[in-house]
């Protein structure tokens, strides 16, 4: 089939791997292997997909931004949960299972997969889910933002608090993610007007989603500051090359960091967009950047390098 | 009124301090020991017994109700003697803020080649096994006076009236960092101090002027503990004027909470550093190094990459003594609101 083109495909691993990395996925009604066996796939684009007990469901689910969950052999009770959730909820089942059980039963974001499923199914259609569940920040509401925002990126708990009451004290919203591939994927939702990037951080390392960042044409014109503990030039001659905006060395004072923080926020504000900085215009050309990606062998995940 | 507020509080203080007992130390002067070995603790009853009271502790916390009780004139301490709630005795010792003024000695084995630990926080260590008839001599020694004016920073000048406040807390701090560790007890230090508290508290900065009394106050303790923590608290005073900014809303109570972690996180370095897991302290250390001057606390960020690069050399006698710092410093941190939110 048409659709089906070889040169679209990075563009959707890429997307996907952006998409999913570091949600947290409840599944339910799934035997221990085949468990596990979804663990191991969503490991690999540095996810986490976690077995939940049915009967804790209805407070398990919040804490995940997606479920999965099995129908055979899983009782009526969770599955009234499952579908009254407000997050996803991928369903597998055979085919009359799904039509006997709960066809019209389920709200909108949901989907249904065959049993038995294969890898890159689960990936795209959780994929979908999630981009047709309204998580990616809208273009109007981001031109209409009043107050900057700033993505901060780090994995020590005691910083970021510091940092999120010092830009709140001057009136910067901060939003924080705690590994790379969540900020990669937060930057890509809410288009902020600065990021913070510690280096050393779990999951993706601060360097490659600088690199990233700079390749994506939605991204790239953010400016970017590396924030990091390290002593070594050789990082900062790194971060330059990769085309940073600034760099703070921790441990930082509030008042350096914010002087830092409104300058390159000022600087941004200058022309006509203000805050904002949503460019809707450069989508396109995703695909031309994330082959390149593919090519230098920085792909995380076999089951998404296969779509 | 503030005045006499901040007077108040340093007469409460200076009450709490260790006194001796009447009628405890009139005559002879007491000692405690702790040791959990029978045969150590008898040798040393033996040897001391004639000249001193003594005072035996076989666990640490008995030792530690023997010390608040007695008011001893000294502590000799065995570091091997495990604690009831896993933290080192050692550790729970040194930040007591009521022992800083009585001199403590610690038990210790010598090394391979019969050299003695650094001492560390301690006014001294001794060798064990105990060497009954030299042991008396060791302890007169210690307990003599250790007055220490004297040199070519014994004196430190009053800062001069004419500059604002931040620029006579600067010129105090600086001539008592030049003469470090003499200028500790030198002419001039506690009167300077104090007369800076008290112009800063006019200001309504508390945890300036607290800090300054604090370093007051142990400018005439001569022990070993008393002459880190005057040290670090010259410094928590220099951390403070160098903060330019305003003290944000809500800062004081994510400080607290900052110091807080840093208590309970000790407790999970210990395992850490009972288990060798070194990539996980070396991480700690890192993050400590990270934060710690952020918060205001720049002894910590020196502690963190203290153990960074401790850890790394897989030190793990460096790490513990570490250790026992972030215990002692954090127990003399306390941030409080100013009133009228304003750095110096």
């Amino acid at each position: 089939m048409k659709t089906v083109e070889v040169p679209g495909k990075p563009v959707r691993a890429l997307e996907i791997t952006v998409a999913l990395a570091g949600r947290r996925v409840g599944l339910c009604g799934f035997d221990l292997v085949e468990a596990e066996t979804i663990s191991g796939i969503f490991r690999g684009i540095r996810s986490l997909a976690m077995p939940l007990d049915e009967r804790l469901l209805p407070d398990s689910a919040g804490i995940c931004d997606a479920l999965i969950i099995k129908l055979n052999g899983l009782r009526a009770e969770a599955l009234r949960v499952a579908a009254a959730s407000h997050v996803p909820v991928l369903v597998i089942g055979s085919s009359e299972a799904i039509l006997e059980g709960v066809g019209g039963a389920y709200r909108w974001p949901r989907d249904f997969i065959n049993d038995p499923w294969s890898e890159a199914e689960l990936l795209v259609r959780l994929f979908r889910l999630f981009e047709s569940g309204g998580s990616t920040a809208d273009v109007g509401e981001r031109e209409s933002r009043s107050e900057p925002l700033v993505l901060l990126a780090d994995d020590d708990s005691e910083l970021i608090a510091l940092v999120e009451i010092t830009l709140h004290n001057d009136g910067i919203q901060c939003r924080t993610a705690d590994n790379g591939l969540a900020a990669l994927r937060m930057a890509r939702e809410l288009l902020p007007d600065l990021i913070l990037l510690d280096i050393r951080m779990p999951a993706m390392d601060g360097f490659e989603v600088l690199e990233t960042i700079r390749r994506d044409p939605s991204l790239q014109t953010i400016p970017v500051v590396l924030f990091t503990g390290c002593d070594d030039p050789a990082d900062v001659m790194r971060g330059s090359k990769l085309r940073a905006d600034d760099y703070l060395g921790k441990p930082v004072s509030p008042n350096l960091l914010l002087n830092r923080v409104k300058r390159l926020l000022s600087s941004r504000a200058g022309g006509s967009r203000r805050w904002s900085r949503s460019l809707p215009g450069n989508v396109g050309s995703h695909e031309r950047v994330s082959k390149r990606w593919i090519a230098s062998g920085q792909f995380p995940s076999e089951a998404v390098r296969s779509l | 009124v503030i005045r006499n507020l901040l007077a108040n509080m340093g007469h409460r203080r200076e009450s709490s301090a260790v006194t001796p007992k009447p009628g405890v130390s009139a005559g002879r002067r007491t000692i405690v020991v702790i040791d959990d070995h029978p045969d150590a603790l008898h040798a040393m009853c033996v040897a001391l017994g004639e000249t001193y009271r003594i005072e035996r502790a076989d666990n640490a916390e008995a030792g530690i109700r023997k010390a608040f009780d007695c008011r001893p004139d000294l502590i000799l301490v065995d570091l091997q003697v495990p604690a009831a709630d896993g933290a080192p005795l050692a550790r729970r010792l040194l930040a007591e803020e009521d022992l800083i003024p009585i001199p403590m000695v610690a038990l210790t084995a010598p090394g391979p080649n019969g050299e003695m630990p650094p001492c560390g926080q301690f006014d001294g260590n001794i060798a064990k096994p105990i060497d009954g008839p030299s042991l008396p001599g060791r302890v007169q020694a210690l307990l003599e006076p250790t007055r220490v004016p004297s040199g070519p920073h014994g004196f430190v000048p009053p800062p001069a009236s004419a500059g604002g406040r931040r620029e006579q807390t600067v010129e105090l701090l600086d001539a008592i960092d030049a003469g470090l560790p003499d200028s500790q007890f030198a002419t001039g230090t506690r009167a300077s101090l104090h007369g800076l508290a008290d112009v800063v508290g006019g200001f309504h900065q508390y945890e300036l002027a607290e800090y300054l009394q604090q370093a007051e106050r142990l400018s005439v303790v001569p022990t070993a503990r008393a002459r880190t923590r005057f040290q670090s608290v010259i410094r928590l005073c220099r951390d403070l004027v160098e903060r330019d900014t305003e003290v944000a809303p809500g800062m004081a109570d994510l400080r607290l909470r900052y110091l807080d972690h840093r208590r309970a996180e000790l407790a999970g370095l210990d395992h850490l550093l009972r288990d060798g897991d070194f990539t996980a302290l070396r991480k700690a250390g890192h993050n400590l190094k990270g934060t710690g001057a952020a918060y205001g606390f720049s002894e910590l960020t020196d502690i963190g990459r203290a153990i960074e690069a401790a850890a790394k050399n897989s030190d793990a006698a460096a790490i513990e003594g570490l250790l026992d710092r972030i215990e002692a410093y954090i127990s003399i941190v306390k941030p409080t609101k100013d009133e009228h939110a304003t750095g110096i």
